[in-house]
């Protein structure tokens, strides 16, 4: 089979969940024997990273490529450039403008793209197309529809829905849908209605488009289709590597040092100001915070988080840390916390605790509540309350061995394997054609 | 000393002679009218530096005043005997202190005094002012008393006020120069006081006048010139100005004149500007009406582009759209054309075929007439013998020995049957007293044996047990926490079946983390009524034992040393008490939660009796596992759809391979068929036990809809040893099995002349290349190199180097076949370069329909994979040497074969 996925950043750029999933997905089919291929949106910052290979077109013999920081590119179309390259043995087609759109980012249309599109699909010929998150890439999906080839979706957070992707007010409160855009006019009056109807139209076009619809999370699933009630939507659970995972069995006893684990990047909406804010203010001296990832963006936001814990010892920014070391980190804390202030739809860190036998500390939003039952696999707080945190914390502080019996819930269940997705994909992949041949 | 004696401090302003002397000045030529005893006159003297002619009445007063006089003039002075002396003197300053109000005639004197004067000189006079406020009052009041000083001085005789004192200075032909004064005057409240004793009460303005110089004053001094001379002095300062005042004159007239000539000026710019400002406020309605124009149309503007670009979308669709419709009529018509020709061809087949039937009925005709025949002649003697044995039957001693058959044939039977009811009986008294078995539970849930009145305990022992019906209340839970992770999501219509129980049976040795996992995922299986585990474990040193009983498995024990593939499978097999059996290896994972179900469905719904089903790899699968797997079904014909197996019509080595095919990774069968065929042999019993299968007429079947998820990722070390047991074993198991000919003279040298090339490949031919690079590349380097190694020459061996593809195990292997080794130089004749060139165009088939290009990662696996080729072939190799040479010659390669097929 040859499978094509679209999305919207990849590697060596981004490397969050969605991402992840792709390259895992991509990585599994090709060992299968499948072709596969990426096309996504990238912006070419990491030119002059040396890990990866790039080929300056369609036609390459040995002789004419190099090794990385070439500066050749296609230009396909006035506005576009088009290039690929290998990354970790996939192959990645990646595009980008010389100017702009302005609805870059939440827009499903793209003039520029139209021929590119067209001509990748009637080049490649893929038997199916998996689409990983449709941001930026609207016009593949249309080129797909008229050259009548079948693809399914994944949907991993909320854009679809909602142009800011994670369901916030402006007022930073949780919203529960665009309600066909009367939501949107209430609390987020800075879009024009009629950008978002429109959206809302795209939206179910993409989706009524799809041989398939999958959600890792029930409770993302239930959202859309809240919203819309005629997709039916499946769910796939993600799965983690178990060739990483190192089971975390220590036993507890009263007056055990903890220590707190965040995992994850440093935005806004992930709430890690909040854990830090908290954890200052508990004063113990067996207990520690370590804080796993990167600056996002938002620098001023960097800069206060490292303010809030300059005067505190107890606090450790340890850097961002490689699929490879999760295990080994996981086996070295005692508790993870994912504190999160929307609608977290699928916490990769969420799972490779509970894969390694970490009990977690959630809010109560999203699809944190449902995998994290309060006093049964972890402790869930009210979504954005810092002493509703304080106090889980607290009485974890107080007598560390409720966690034991935590960690014998969590050894009932478990996490499926990253094989077992694909085994399921494949399986989408299969009937997606089959569905179309007959 | 004179009565008018006063001590002078010329500092002192409200003093009289002190102003006076001020205003005298320096280096003067003074007459001092009146000097008394030259008390003034002195200081003028002394402290002025000037010359004083005094005059004086008194004879006393100006004998003292000498002192300080150039002269002093006795007598009267308005006797006038000083003007005579005087005249012409043309003094600088006449001081008249208090002196005029003494005199009779005091112009004339002053008029006198002109004379005696210079041209530029001046007179000071000070006098007491009669208006002063205090006389005033006093006089209201009817009181004018002289005194002996002051202003009522007993011997003044005239009285002056402001007004008459300038009055008669001027009259007396002198000019005002400035008047100055001394003051003295009353408050405010003695002045209201006062008047009230008339009963006059003052207004603001009766206290204004007393206010004024003329009555606050005490004394007046005033300072007049000559007259003449001011006029002198006045007319020549008007001459010398005169030119000046013409000449301003003028100049005012010309600015007036330029001033007027400008304001009109100015006032025709205010008008001309006032017409612009209107014509811009035009001009600029015009500008604004415009612009507006100018908007209007760019909106239209951008309108139609839109429109444009919205037409040229639906255009450029209709475009695609008919080329996709052209090119799926070009498709159609060539499929049409294709189909055809085949039906033409198939045609002609079939014809052929037809041909051949007619040709076999007819030829089937003839051997039917025949063996007619034959029967017809086997009927006749038929025919005899039953004719003997109707007479056997009915002889006498037939009939006599009938009741001993009828023991003979019945007595197993009954023995069986005896047997079944003692053992019956004691498992009924057994159970019973133990008390494990609730009656109660057992009726509930089997409403069968309720209708039946049959004991329960009786129909457990009987027939529940093997059903797989529940004795109790023991059985685990199969509820789920509602938190629980979806594996997968649900396939629709999974039907429990009440016989389909599954017994799991697992050989384990340290099965490590992914034990864990396999336990889980078949824990939470659907679909099955009843799942029992059985882990028959050969020394873990890990955790497995207690993780198999934390999930409720049954375990059994067995010494390391009596493990074999088979042995520990078959014993597994007797404790299971499922319909069915699974057998599987502890590196697997369930694919999905129906998986089992859909196998045994499967097994069910066809009519093989045991079934096994494709791999479907683990995330760290290595490259050369990935090739073999495929390759191995590509050959078998096992790469697509589900396949039923049976016995082959041609009994070759490869047909039967085929047909044979069950794998121990993930076997299913019925427990019945098992019992009576049960697994033999070290190695390959899967194999073993499916070729025993389809001899006996049974079906296998073979799955792709559903697989199992299991890889291997193992250093070259295990692979050299797989791929020896493989062969030796296949050739136990299928004796037409061709054993290429290896043979012991020059192997040795094969493997390290090969291990030579494989390495340069890799260190130098491989690590050369420019990535990324095509498959095609890849593919040419590596058959280039191969290639010039077959017409190359044995070249003595140097050194293995050191490369992390290797591991110690199979280093360490190699060091012993490499020590010790001879060669001589002659052209390459063995076999592995050629084995290896095999495995590599096959490699290069796989590589090209994955991959479009080749970067450092996939080079890396296959750098990894080549060495494990290597390994293998190698393996493979020395098993068939082995195989073929006779047993005297066989001690070297012995040693090797052994120390390899241990732990396998």
């Amino acid at each position: 089979m040859k499978v094509i996925y679209i999305i919207h950043q990849f590697y060596p750029e981004y490397y969050t969940g969605t991402e992840k999933f792709v390259l895992s997905i991509a990585n599994m089919m090709q060992r299968l024997g499948n072709r596969v291929r990426v096309i996504t949106y990238s912006s070419y910052d990491y030119l002059s990273d040396t890990d990866i290979s790039v080929t300056t077109g369609p036609d390459t013999t040995g002789s004419d490529t190099t090794r990385s920081n070439t500066t050749g590119s296609d230009t396909a179309g006035e506005n576009l450039f088009v290039r690929e390259f290998l990354y970790k043995g996939i192959p990645v087609t990646a595009f980008n403008y010389k100017k702009l759109p302005e609805d870059l980012n939440y827009g499903f249309t793209s003039p520029d793209l139209v021929k590119a599109a067209y001509d990748f699909f009637k080049k490649e010929k893929p038997d199916i197309v998996h689409v990983g998150h449709p941001m930026r890439t609207g016009e593949l999906i249309k080129a797909l529809k008229l050259q009548g080839i079948p693809y399914i979706i994944t949907l991993t957070d909320f854009w679809l829905l909602c142009p800011k992707h994670i369901l916030l007010t402006a007022s930073e409160n949780l919203c529960s849908g665009p309600e066909k855009g009367k939501a949107c006019k209430k609390f987020c009056p800075e879009f024009p209605g009629g950008m978002i109807s429109q959206r809302i139209k795209s939206a179910k076009d993409v989706l009524a488009g799809a041989k398939r619809v999958l959600s890792p999370s029930r409770f993302l699933a239930d959202i859309f289709k809240k919203e819309f009630k005629d997709i039916n939507i499946e769910i796939i659970n993600h799965g983690i590597s178990y060739g990483r995972i190192e089971k975390n069995s220590k036993i507890y006893k009263k007056d055990d040092s903890l220590t707190f684990f965040y995992g994850g990047s440093f935005n806004r909406f992930k709430g890690l100001h909040l854990l830090i804010d908290v954890f200052t203010k508990i004063s113990s001296d067996r207990i520690f915070l370590k804080i796993y990832g990167s600056g996002g963006a938002d620098k001023e936001y960097n800069l206060l988080l490292k303010k809030m814990a300059e005067n505190d010892a107890r606090v450790q920014f340890c850097g961002v840390f490689s699929e490879d070391q999760v295990g080994r980190i996981l086996k070295s804390v005692d508790v993870a916390v994912v504190p999160s202030l929307w609608y977290e739809n699928y916490p990769l860190v969420l799972h490779e605790a509970l894969a390694c036998n970490v009990p977690v500390i959630t809010s109560d939003a999203g699809g944190m509540a449902e995998k994290i039952k309060n006093g049964v696999n972890g402790f869930t707080f009210q979504v954005g309350s810092a002493d509703h945190l304080k106090k889980v914390l607290e009485a974890i502080i107080d007598d560390p061995q409720i966690l034991n019996s935590l960690k014998e819930n969590i050894k009932n269940h478990m996490i499926p394997a990253i094989e077992q997705e694909a085994y399921a994909y494949e399986r989408e992949y299969k009937r997606a054609v089959l569905s179309c041949v007959s | 000393m004179s009565k008018y004696f006063q001590k002078i401090d010329l500092n002192e302003t409200s003093s009289v002679p002190a102003k006076i002397i001020n205003l005298v000045g320096k280096d003067k030529r003074v007459v001092e009218f009146g000097c008394a005893s030259g008390y003034m006159s002195k200081v003028l003297k002394e402290k002025c530096n000037c010359e004083v002619i005094g005059l004086e009445i008194n004879k006393e007063d100006a004998k003292i005043a000498e002192a300080f006089c150039k002269k002093v003039i006795t007598g009267d002075i308005e006797d006038l005997k000083w003007h005579k002396e005087l005249e012409g003197s043309n003094l600088d300053v006449a001081v008249f202190a208090d002196i005029l109000e003494h005199l009779k005639f005091p112009e004339a004197v002053l008029r006198k005094t002109k004379d005696i004067l210079d041209k530029d000189g001046y007179i000071l006079v000070s006098v007491p002012n009669i208006a002063n406020i205090s006389i005033r009052l006093e006089l209201l009041l009817g009181s004018f008393e002289y005194e002996k000083l002051g202003i009522l001085d007993n011997t003044h005789l005239k009285y002056f006020t402001l007004k008459s004192i300038v009055n008669l200075i001027e009259t007396a032909g002198f000019y005002v120069d400035s008047v100055d004064y001394v003051v003295k005057d009353l408050s405010v409240s003695i002045i209201k006081e006062t008047l009230k004793l008339l009963d006059l009460t003052p207004t603001g303005k009766t206290i204004n006048s007393f206010n004024k110089i003329d009555a606050t004053a005490y004394q007046f001094i005033v300072k007049a010139f000559n007259q003449k001379q001011k006029q002198k002095v006045v007319e020549k300062v008007f001459n010398e100005q005169i030119p000046h005042i013409y000449s301003i004159d003028r100049q005012i007239a010309d600015f007036k004149h330029k001033r007027s000539e400008r304001e009109k000026h100015i006032k025709n710019l205010e008008d001309d500007r006032i017409e612009r400002e209107k014509h811009i406020k035009n001009l600029e309605k015009i500008r604004a009406e415009y612009v507006q124009h100018v908007e209007n149309l760019e909106k239209e503007r951008a309108e139609r582009k839109r429109h444009i670009n919205n037409l040229e979308k639906v255009r450029f669709e209709y475009a695609q759209h008919v080329e996709n419709l052209e090119h799926e009529r070009v498709e159609r018509e060539k499929y049409i054309h294709q189909e055809c020709e085949n039906f033409a061809v198939e045609k002609k087949l079939r014809e052929k075929i037809i041909k051949g039937h007619e040709e076999e009925i007819s030829c089937l005709q003839a051997g039917l007439a025949e063996k007619r025949e034959q029967s017809e002649l086997l009927k006749r003697q038929l025919d005899g013998k039953e004719v003997i044995l109707e007479k056997l039957l009915n002889s006498k001693s037939w009939k006599l020995t009938a009741p001993l058959r009828w023991l003979l044939l019945n007595s197993r039977k009954l023995e069986q049957k005896l047997k079944a009811f003692c053992f019956l009986s004691l498992q009924y008294l057994k159970i019973k007293k133990s008390g494990l078995f609730d009656a109660e539970y057992y009726l509930k849930h089997n409403s069968d044996v309720a209708e039946s009145g049959m004991n329960p305990l009786a129909h457990y022992i009987k027939f529940g047990a093997k059903e797989g019906r529940l004795a109790g209340r023991s059985a685990q839970s199969i509820i789920e926490p509602e938190y629980a992770e979806k594996v997968f999501y649900p396939e629709r219509g999974a039907q429990i079946a009440e016989n389909d129980t599954v017994s799991v049976i697992i050989p384990t040795l340290n099965g490590g983390k992914d034990f864990f996992s396999l336990l889980h995922s078949f824990k939470r299986q659907k679909g099955i009524k009843k799942i029992e585990m059985i882990v028959v474990d050969s020394g873990s040193a890990d955790n497995t034992l207690a993780l198999a009983k934390d999930f409720g498995a049954e375990t059994v024990t067995i010494p390391s040393e009596k493990f074999s593939h088979s042995f520990a499978r078959n014993i597994g097999a007797e404790r299971a008490s499922g319909r069915y059996l699974l057998f599987v290896t502890q590196d697997i994972l369930p694919s999905s939660d129906f998986w089992l179900y859909e196998m045994l469905r499967a097994l069910k719904n066809s009519d093989a009796v045991a079934v096994s089903c494709a791999e479907f790899f683990r995330e760290d699968v290595d490259l050369f596992y990935r090739i073999s797997s495929w390759n191995h079904h590509r050959i078998m014909g096992f790469d697509n759809g589900d396949r039923i197996l049976s016995m082959p019509e041609s009994e070759s080595y490869l047909e039967l391979r085929k047909n044979a095919q069950l794998s121990d990774i993930a076997c299913l069968v019925s427990n019945e068929i098992f019992k009576k065929y049960k697994f033999r042999n070290d190695y390959a019993e899967d194999l073993d036990f499916g070729l025993r299968l389809i001899k006996d007429g049974y079906k296998l079947a073979f799955l792709n809809s559903t697989k199992i998820i299991h890889s291997h990722n193992r250093p070259p070390y295990y692979y050299l040893k797989r791929a020896l047991v493989d062969n030796l074993t296949l050739k136990k198991i299928f004796p037409e099995f061709q054993v290429p000919f290896v043979g012991t003279d020059g192997f040795a040298g094969d493997i390290v002349f090969t291990f030579d090339i494989v390495s340069r490949l890799v260190r130098e031919d491989l690590n050369s290349l420019v990535l990324p690079c095509t498959t095609e590349t890849l593919i040419d380097t590596v058959d280039k190199r191969l290639k010039s190694a077959l017409l190359s020459s044995y070249t003595p061996f140097k050194r293995m180097y050191d490369c992390n593809y290797i591991d110690s195990d199979f280093r360490t292997f190699l060091k012993n076949i490499f020590t010790g080794l001879q060669v001589g130089k002659k052209g390459y004749d063995g076999i592995l370069v050629h084995a290896m060139r095999g495995f590599m165009q096959i490699a290069g088939h796989y590589i090209d329909n994955s991959y479009d290009l080749i970067d450092e990662h996939i080079l890396e696996e296959f750098n990894a994979c080549i060495y494990k080729a290597y390994a293998y072939q190698l393996g493979a190799h020395l098993a068939y040497c082995y195989l073929v040479t006779p047993a005297s010659k066989r001690q070297k390669i012995e040693k090797f074969v052994n120390e390899l097929t241990i732990g396998i």
